[in-house]
């Protein structure tokens, strides 16, 4: 992306968010733009000040002190792609050389937790690496992350073989997450965690989590803006049929209406299902990617969901039933979230002092 | 792999929805006391991080409302009543002990009917407790009938949580024959 339409696509973004956006540089790889990005934020702060707030998702292979350094001191809060363990890690995110990432990336896990100890790791399940899912999650927390996302690769080649096995990873690391919850040890294991909170809480609902075209939006390196990052693919004239507008010319609303809606609309394959309200169906680019339609619901994750939802409400009933302090903090205090960080800072303070 | 429907499923057997935790101890009552804005990070799902090897999409924030996007749902509300509304407009309410003079969010003169959207804790020191207490007075006797809303920051439905409470306002003030 030029300069120009970057500034461009600031001001676009701003204007679309009525005069404050929060923008997440993605990629590929975003650092590998990182003066780019120095610019574009010093232009943004400039120019608006803390009406514009970054994010970024990065595979940290080109993380390194001076790139940190920026990113704490402009509260560029990022997420870091890391599977798991090295072998799980290496599996799949390698370098143009064959040669895996993970050494590189976790010289730098230590700087980047001290910087923000709740940074987000986010891992991604292939049928390969199923089998290596518990000891990956585990070392990630043993590493220090608090905040685990993990999703599957739903474009791979799923059999129920490989589901099966990755049903034995999570009773797994149901065991782990019991034990450390009883512990106190506060971690966030997004397969767990968010299913529990659409019982524990509510149900998923329009708009939750996914609301692509709308207040999420994705402006390619052209210029051209699209509902979600998972449509831009090379940006060329094919995927430019997903597109809802440019930053030159504004939104095609009719176009981005439609995907509103689409995403918006009802899963008619799970009218009915017990379990409606608390599936992962709600990513319209999942779907999208999968089946090609926003409101088709591909059929590995309702496998997957009739999977996991079991594990996950057994071992979220074991932590009621044994009254765990923590379990009913996290799900049913609704300030945890602030009460939990108050706790943070004064442990810190403590250790600080001894 | 195939789309199958589960007909019955009775796995959770731990609280459902709207039971709330008691709260104790003092970092829970600093955390009630108005402790400012503290958000911490994204603790959401990213949009399916399908591609290895890509960074994947950006994760997306629990869905907050902004102050536009809640006076834009209470204001549609009322017009769907046909209560037509002034924005920001100016009123000194009265009371015994003191006044306050503000611009009112939204306000029907003729009916003196209205609503003021509270930002979290900031306006604590301008709509005191006092003020609070005389609106509600207000409210229940000759007016003016003005609905503060005020949204706790961790309500995970904000929309859901506004409509419903100016649906009740509105349905209050047709039952006091206001509307």
């Amino acid at each position: 992306m030029s300069g120009d339409t970057a500034r461009r696509a600031v001001d676009f973004l701003v204007e679309a968010g009525e005069g404050s956006s929060t923008i997440t540089f993605f990629g590929g790889e975003p650092l590998t733009e990182f003066a780019l990005i120095k610019d574009i934020v010093g232009f943004a702060q400039d120019a608006y000040g803390q009406a514009v707030q970054f994010r970024m998702s990065t595979n940290g292979t080109l993380l390194d002190d001076d790139s940190l350094r920026f990113l704490t001191d402009h509260d560029i809060h990022f997420v870091l792609s890391l599977d798991g363990n090295q072998a799980q890690h290496d599996t799949h995110r390698k370098f143009a050389d064959g040669s895996g990432s993970f050494e590189r990336i976790s010289r730098m896990i230590p700087n980047v937790l001290k910087a923000n100890p709740y940074t987000l790791a986010v891992s991604v399940v292939s049928p390969r690496t199923a089998p290596m899912v518990s000891q990956g999650v585990q070392s990630l927390f043993a590493q220090g992350f608090r905040y685990v996302l993990q999703t599957l690769d739903h474009s791979a080649p799923w059999g129920d073989r490989d589901l099966r096995v990755l049903r034995e990873q999570y009773r797994e690391l149901a065991a782990f997450y019991t034990a450390a919850l009883n512990e106190g040890r506060k971690i966030y294991y997004s397969p767990f965690d968010e299913r529990i909170k659409t019982w524990a809480q509510k149900p998923f609902g329009q708009g939750d989590l996914c609301d692509l075209a709308n207040s999420q939006i994705a402006v390619s390196a052209s210029g051209t803006v699209y509902p979600c990052v998972q449509f831009i693919g090379d940006d060329g004239p094919e995927d430019r049929f997903n597109s809802i507008g440019s930053i030159e010319s504004g939104f095609e609303e009719e176009r981005r209406s439609f995907f509103i809606e689409e995403n918006y609309a009802e899963k008619t394959s799970c009218r009915g299902c017990a379990l409606e309200g608390r599936c992962a169906t709600f990513c319209g680019c999942v779907n999208w990617r999968a089946t090609g339609s926003l409101r088709t619901v591909p059929p590995i994750i309702c496998e997957h969901e009739r999977m996991l939802m079991p594990i996950v409400d057994d071992l979220a009933t074991r932590l009621w039933k044994k009254n765990v302090e923590l379990f009913r903090r996290k799900f049913y205090d609704k300030h945890f979230a602030v009460s939990s960080y108050l706790e943070d800072c004064g442990a810190l303070r403590k250790g600080a002092t001894s | 792999m195939r789309l199958k429907q589960v007909k019955r499923y009775r796995r959770a057997r731990y609280p459902r929805g709207s039971y709330r935790r008691p709260m104790k101890g003092p970092v829970h009552r600093a955390a009630r006391g108005g402790i400012s804005s503290l958000l911490l990070m994204a603790l959401t799902e990213a949009c399916g991080d399908t591609g290895i090897g890509t960074t994947g999409p950006p994760p997306v924030m629990p869905d907050m409302l902004t102050e536009a996007e809640a006076r834009a749902i209470i204001d549609r509300i009322f017009i769907e009543n046909e209560i037509a509304l002034e924005k920001d407009f100016p009123l000194i309410f009265r009371w015994a002990e003191d006044s306050l003079a503000f611009e009112v969010d939204g306000f029907n003169d003729s009916l003196k009917v209205g609503y003021e959207y509270v930002e979290r804790y900031s306006e604590d020191q301008v709509f005191t407790q006092e003020f609070r207490t005389a609106l509600d007075s207000a409210g229940n006797a000759d007016g003016p009938y003005i609905d503060l809303i005020r949204l706790e920051f961790f309500d995970h439905d904000q929309q859901a949580t506004v409509e419903a409470e100016i649906e009740a306002f509105i349905q209050k003030l047709k039952g006091m024959g206001i509307i």
